[in-house]
């Protein structure tokens, strides 16, 4: 497992540098310079062209593109991701600050996707068939099938506007420093609940049709069939033989979800003015901030790779008849 | 019946998670009116949504900086400029220096009075190369005492209401190495009719109204800049969680009918024409003909344009470009007259002799093709499109992702037939004998060479009178939609008045709430 894993490491590096390289090249490349927030069209004040070339040396920009990227892969490995031309603060700054309000949202979220839609599935599956397994079936395909970006519109307008109940964005109460540290919390909560529903529920609704087909495949497996002639317990039938086993293929799509940790939630985070690394890649996209974009680009591509062999590795672990070890030579 | 149970306890437990995290409150009980009698205190809450990174950056011109930090001057309502830190102000006879006496009463937020000195140290630290501000490039500061200096500058004019100047009593002694990471931008000393309060990072910045402030204390005496998103701008108004939000035209039929809003602008169109127009690429054989840009422009209803796009009914119309003194001078514009662009089309040889809507001569169609953003300039597009067609002209219409993409890569190069696009085109750029249009009119051009020598105001209004015949008999641009920028704020925030003071923001010391 460890030579695997090494292995599969070792893989990776050239398939980051690849996914960061094309990056580098189809950002540089594209129409538009980092240069122009001076020179807007909107823009009724000139800067001038001396202090724009002052500007361009400073960031490096004066020099061919190959030499920009050698020099920021050189930094990259020192860990350092520049400086934004936007905040002109070290990105890496910018995006530790970016990261936890992202974490917040995406692991609540995983959570509220693991809980309902495993729970979701496995009722759908033992009453299949039923109303109830119809019914669910029905509405997890028209929740999967909702834009994010109008169901979390939708949602704003009933409970934040007409019933008041939630905040229609951002992260905390204008009263959070006058709070306890529960009050905080739950303020925090309260400002968590619709974007954590609105990403969680289209997570839940995939993973509800995932574990309901997952769990018949297992159900109609001959050991459960065996199972149930020993005259187990139903229950003891699907909690203790099929679940084990439905949940295996599980526990792969979580592992590849890590990317989705902290670049899943751009759309939720730009609607409900969450300032994580989705707010601030599409903020960066948008006026060519070329050290935020290859920092998170760099980020989720790391952790798309990792998540990959997480789930390869954890596969492993929970299923024995998986292993990344050479057969031994009789 | 199941249901409302599974809903009951989700509402308690919401219920309970607003009163124990105190959630925003209506505030409604605070406000009242800022009479003599009645001084309780007004808070007004804005939406910001850039972010702030942006409010709270020494560099950036966002117009919620001038709460804490005042320009020398501002526009009146009536789009003459009145006395903010200074008090008067004389040019030289060429207009390239001005002596400012700035208000003696003028004071930081820590009750140091502003001088000369102020404004002098920064605009050289602003000049810093570390810095890269860039826009007091060519600045130069002679104090003369206290509260007068000289202002030179052969391009910069200090008659802008977008400079703020910062304290050197407070600033000298600091790093300009780390100019960026002052502690100063985070708790900022300004001179302005707000005081900075307590930033909350990412959430808001909330400001105080100075009560001892030199132009006297504002009506509104709290600010609070909340940081959202444009995206949930309508819902937080509706929700009634802030009073002010910027808003896109495209929204406006949201709001326009609730009573509860009022809906401002504030122009560009009084310095010089910005906005989206057709540029006409006058290198091209059909477009080149001013009869035919003259029909093009014949055929387009402007006003009905303006009216499409959401935005206020009494924008005006141009065809020439001038002075911000020469906004209620510039001649009429071309009318909207179909029946005339079609007249000048078939003057010109243009007829539709099969019958499929689109002239023709010599066997060739009259067609173009129109690049815009895929923006607003998509949505002028169609309609211009729509209106060219009933006159038998064949717009296409391609998109590029924004203006600066069109500029750059098709319009800059001359790699085009029009282009619809938002832009300031700047008059000698667009026009003179390097223009990106091709335009070649050697008495413009001769215009324009005088016209980069003067500040003048006088010699510079003459000029553009003397322009104004050769735009209209040439129509080298045709001026569609003028810059505009929208607010939507609550009813009850009284003083505001488009064009020129329709932002709430900039204009809030002169601001006041009245219930109704």
């Amino acid at each position: 497992m460890l030579k695997y894993i090494i292995k599969r490491l070792l893989l990776s590096v050239p398939l980051v540098l690849g996914i960061v390289t094309a990056t580098f090249f189809i950002a540089r490349l594209a129409p538009g310079d980092p240069m122009d927030m001076y020179l807007e069209p909107q823009r009724q004040r000139q800067v001038d062209p001396e202090v724009i070339e002052l500007m361009r040396k400073r960031y490096g920009l004066d020099q061919p593109i190959h030499v920009q990227y050698v020099t920021w892969i050189k930094n990259v490995a020192r860990g350092d991701f520049g400086e934004s031309f936007r905040h002109r603060r070290p990105v890496r700054d910018i995006v530790a600050e970016a990261v936890p309000y992202t974490l917040q949202l995406t692991i609540l979220a995983l959570l509220l996707d693991a809980l309902f839609g495993i729970s979701l599935g496995i009722i759908s599956a033992v009453k299949q068939y039923t109303k109830l397994d119809k019914t669910l079936t029905v509405g997890s395909l028209i929740v999967y099938a909702i834009p994010s970006f109008w169901l979390a519109l939708m949602l704003i307008m009933l409970f934040s506007v007409n019933l008041g109940w939630f905040p229609t964005s951002q992260t905390r109460s204008m009263n959070y420093e006058d709070l306890t540290m529960i009050g905080k919390f739950l303020d925090r909560m309260w400002h968590l609940a619709l974007p954590v529903f609105v990403l969680g529920i289209a997570g839940a609704a995939g993973t509800a049709r995932y574990m309901r087909n997952r769990l018949l495949e297992v159900l109609n497996e001959e050991y459960i069939v065996a199972a149930r002639a020993r005259g187990f317990r139903e229950r003891t039938v699907i909690v203790k033989h099929a679940l084990r086993n439905a949940l295996i293929p599980i526990v792969t799509i979580y592992g590849m979800s890590l990317p989705f940790l902290l670049g899943g939630a751009t759309i939720i985070e730009t609607i409900f003015a969450w300032p994580g690394m989705g707010r601030l890649t599409v903020a960066a996209v948008g006026g060519r901030d070329y050290p935020i974009i290859m920092a998170t680009t760099t980020i989720a591509a790391l952790l798309t790779v990792f998540g990959n062999l997480l789930a390869d590795v954890t596969y492993a672990a929970v299923d024995p008849r998986v292993s990344y070890d050479a057969p031994r030579k009789r | 019946m199941k249901l409302r149970r599974l809903l009951r306890p989700m509402s308690a437990l919401a219920t309970a998670a607003s009163f124990a995290a105190c959630g925003p409150a209506d505030d409604s009980a605070d406000r009242q009116a800022a009479g003599p009698d009645a001084r309780e205190p007004v808070t007004v809450t804005v939406l910001v949504p850039d972010g702030d990174e942006l409010v709270m950056s020494p560099v950036s011109d966002t117009p919620h900086k001038f709460l804490m930090f005042q320009p020398l001057v501002a526009r009146a309502a009536d789009g003459t400029l009145e006395p903010r830190l200074a008090r008067s102000w004389e040019p030289s006879a060429d207009h390239t220096s001005w002596t400012i006496h700035l208000d003696r009463n003028a004071r930081w937020h820590d009750g140091v009075p502003v001088t000369s000195d102020d404004i002098k140290f920064t605009v050289e630290l602003m000049s810093l190369p570390s810095v890269g501000y860039g826009q007091y490039y060519g600045v130069e500061i002679e104090v003369l005492d206290d509260s007068t200096f000289v202002w030179h500058s052969e391009r910069n004019s200090p008659l802008g209401d977008y400079h703020s100047f910062f304290p050197k009593h407070v600033l000298e002694k600091l790093d300009p190495d780390g100019f960026y990471e002052w502690d100063f931008w985070a708790h900022p000393i300004g001179n302005g009719p707000y005081r900075y309060v307590r930033h909350l990072d990412k959430t808001l910045t909330e400001l105080e109204a100075v009560s001892d402030y030199f132009r006297g204390r504002p009506a509104i005496d709290r600010v609070i800049l909340i940081y959202g998103s444009g995206a949930g701008a309508i819902p937080e108004l509706l929700a009634s969680n802030v009073d002010v939000i910027p808003l896109n035209a495209i929204d406006v039929p949201k709001v326009e009918k609730d009573l509860r809003f009022q809906i401002t602008y504030k122009s560009a169109f009084w310095s010089g024409w910005v906005g989206y127009g057709i540029m006409w690429n006058h290198r091209h054989p059909v477009l080149s003909d001013p009869s035919f840009r003259r029909a093009a422009t014949l055929a387009i209803d402007r006003p009905a344009l303006h009216s499409l796009l959401h935005l206020p009914d009494d924008l005006p119309v141009f065809d020439v470009v001038f002075t911000e003194r020469q906004v209620s001078e510039a001649p009429e514009p071309l009318p909207y007259d179909p029946d005339a662009a079609r007249r000048l089309l078939e003057d010109a040889g243009w007829v539709d002799a099969d019958g499929d809507g689109v002239r023709e001569r010599d066997g060739e169609e009259l067609t173009f093709t129109a690049i815009t953003d895929a923006g607003r300039g998509a949505r002028v597009a169609v309609i211009v499109q729509a209106r060219l067609r009933a006159v038998g002209v064949r717009m296409e219409i391609q998109t590029l992702p924004g203006p600066m993409v069109v500029w750059q890569t098709r319009v800059k190069p001359g790699d085009f037939e029009a282009a619809i696009f938002w832009w300031n085109p700047g008059v000698y750029g667009t026009f003179g004998p390097d223009s990106f249009l091709g335009y070649l009119n050697e008495d413009v051009h001769a215009l324009l060479e005088v016209l980069q020598t003067t500040q003048n105001p006088a010699v510079v209004d003459s000029l553009y009178r003397e322009l104004w015949p050769h735009f209209q008999a040439d129509i080298p641009v045709t001026f569609l939609v003028p810059r505009v920028t929208l607010f939507v704020s609550d009813r009850r925030l009284r003083g505001l008045s488009s064009p020129h003071r329709g932002d709430p923001v900039w204009y809030m010391e002169d601001l006041w709430w009245e219930e109704e």
